[in-house]
């Protein structure tokens, strides 16, 4: 130190970066990070917009995430040729829904692509897990196959590195949905699927793309 | 000071974790890849802002090269014994519990920087013995993160280096940059009343940092 300062005025220094730093998270960081709005001043500054939509925030992010995704833009689509704002929370079927397990074999390092095709606002559970134990690169994510959208559009649901997934989804739009795999081992491994829901022709699709 | 803050930190907060894209990037790697790992061991070290933060408050009021050498080795050694035992031990630790004390040895450090331990409690702590425990705890939040990659088994030893390696190499190089300033900035006539300031902020930073984490621990994203 070159200059001794007077106890007073660093108690106060430190009280005044205290309070600095609660107003910062509270009317900024905890908006835009998490979600939480203690204030309203998040929503007012259109902050608390992207705390869904980032990555890091999973778990409890995650569901939000899916959701804001599924309400904003091309789902909520007028992208897909003016239809109204998918807020449907309960869809009745004239049919049983489809239920099966399914066995998806990869080689070492392969890649592939497994898709359903569903329809707008049909859903599904999914459990998928890899037989070995084996880590996985995955990606969960529909392709439009109806409507005016952007070449080689697809929209993300999920993805990451995992031995497993399991969880529920709603189709935003008639399409192909299911999950790009990347073989993390050298070994060859078998992904079991199990799944339920309103989903046709669960299969191999093409080519996959590279994540 | 709130506006500053409000603006900078929700930005910064993004570069923190290592991006989805090196996360594909590293799925698609196998064996042993020094360059990746030292490249993206540098990348963390330079956009981590809170060991960024924390640095710069270890050599604010360091006038001579040795002792910025000293102090920084002893930091580097304390995260690379925990980084490397860590993940080698397979080590997971909470990454918001760990983030909050980084976030918690900023605070400390600008108060120190502040006089505040001298001023308060008549004596300061021993720097160099707090530096090389927060070292420690700045490598557990690195082992923490790298685990979060998957890691080929094969070569992971050497590819831990690597990125020890890089961290340091990014370490240095934001060093360079900052004792580089700080010099310039010593030169003014008004340097200590400013110096006293800019701790106030970095102490800001931290409890924004503390408080940003623990309620991540609490709310329970990411784990």
């Amino acid at each position: 130190m070159t200059r001794i300062e007077s106890s007073v005025s660093i108690v106060r220094a430190s009280l005044w970066a205290l309070v600095a730093a609660a107003l910062a998270l509270v009317l900024a960081v905890l908006p835009a990070e998490y979600g939480i709005d203690l204030t309203g001043f998040g929503r007012l500054t259109g902050l608390n917009t992207f705390a869904g939509s980032k990555e890091g925030a999973a778990a409890a992010g995650r569901k939000a995430a899916v959701a804001s995704e599924m309400a904003q833009a091309p789902v909520g689509a007028d992208a897909a040729g003016g239809a109204p704002a998918l807020q449907v929370w309960s869809v009745a079927h004239p049919d049983h829904f489809a239920q099966r397990t399914y066995e998806v074999k990869l080689k070492g390092d392969e890649e592939l692509e497994y898709k359903a095709v569903m329809s707008r606002g049909d859903s599904m559970l999914y459990s998928w897990r890899v037989k070995e134990g084996s880590q996985v690169y995955f990606e969960f994510h529909g392709e439009p196959t109806e409507g005016k959208w952007p070449e080689g559009y697809y929209e993300s649901y999920e993805k990451g590195e995992s031995t497993a997934g399991s969880g529920s989804m709603v189709a935003p739009f008639n399409g192909n949905h299911g999950w790009y795999w990347l073989n993390l081992t050298d070994k060859p491994i078998t992904i079991v699927v199990e799944l339920a829901g309103y989903y046709r022709d669960f299969g191999l699709q093409g080519q996959p793309k590279s994540p | 000071m709130v506006a500053v803050l409000a603006l900078v930190l929700p930005a910064l907060a993004l570069a923190h974790n290592v991006a989805a894209a090196d996360r594909a990037a590293l799925a698609a790697a196998h064996g042993a890849q020094p360059f990746i790992y030292a490249y993206l061991g540098a990348k963390h070290m330079v956009t981590g802002y809170d060991h960024l933060l924390f640095l710069l408050g270890v050599i604010f009021f360091l006038h001579r090269l040795r002792d910025v050498a000293g102090y920084v080795t002893l930091f580097a050694l304390g995260h690379s014994i925990t980084l490397l035992a860590g993940v080698l031990g397979g080590v997971h630790v909470n990454s918001y519990l760990v983030d909050a004390v980084i976030g918690f040895s900023v605070v400390y450090k600008a108060f120190e920087n502040l006089g505040g331990f001298r001023a308060l409690f008549g004596a300061a702590l021993n720097t160099r013995a707090a530096v090389f425990l927060f070292g420690l705890c700045h490598g557990l939040g690195l082992a923490t993160k790298i685990q979060e990659l998957s890691l080929s088994r094969d070569s992971l030893l050497g590819n831990l280096v690597s990125f020890n390696v890089g961290v340091e190499l990014g370490q240095l190089l934001a060093l360079i940059l900052m004792v580089l300033l700080i010099t310039l900035w010593r030169r003014s006539a008004r340097f200590d009343r400013q110096a006293f300031v800019a701790n106030a902020i970095i102490m800001a930073c931290g409890f924004v940092l503390v408080g940003y984490q623990l309620t991540g621990y609490f709310i329970g994203a990411r784990t």
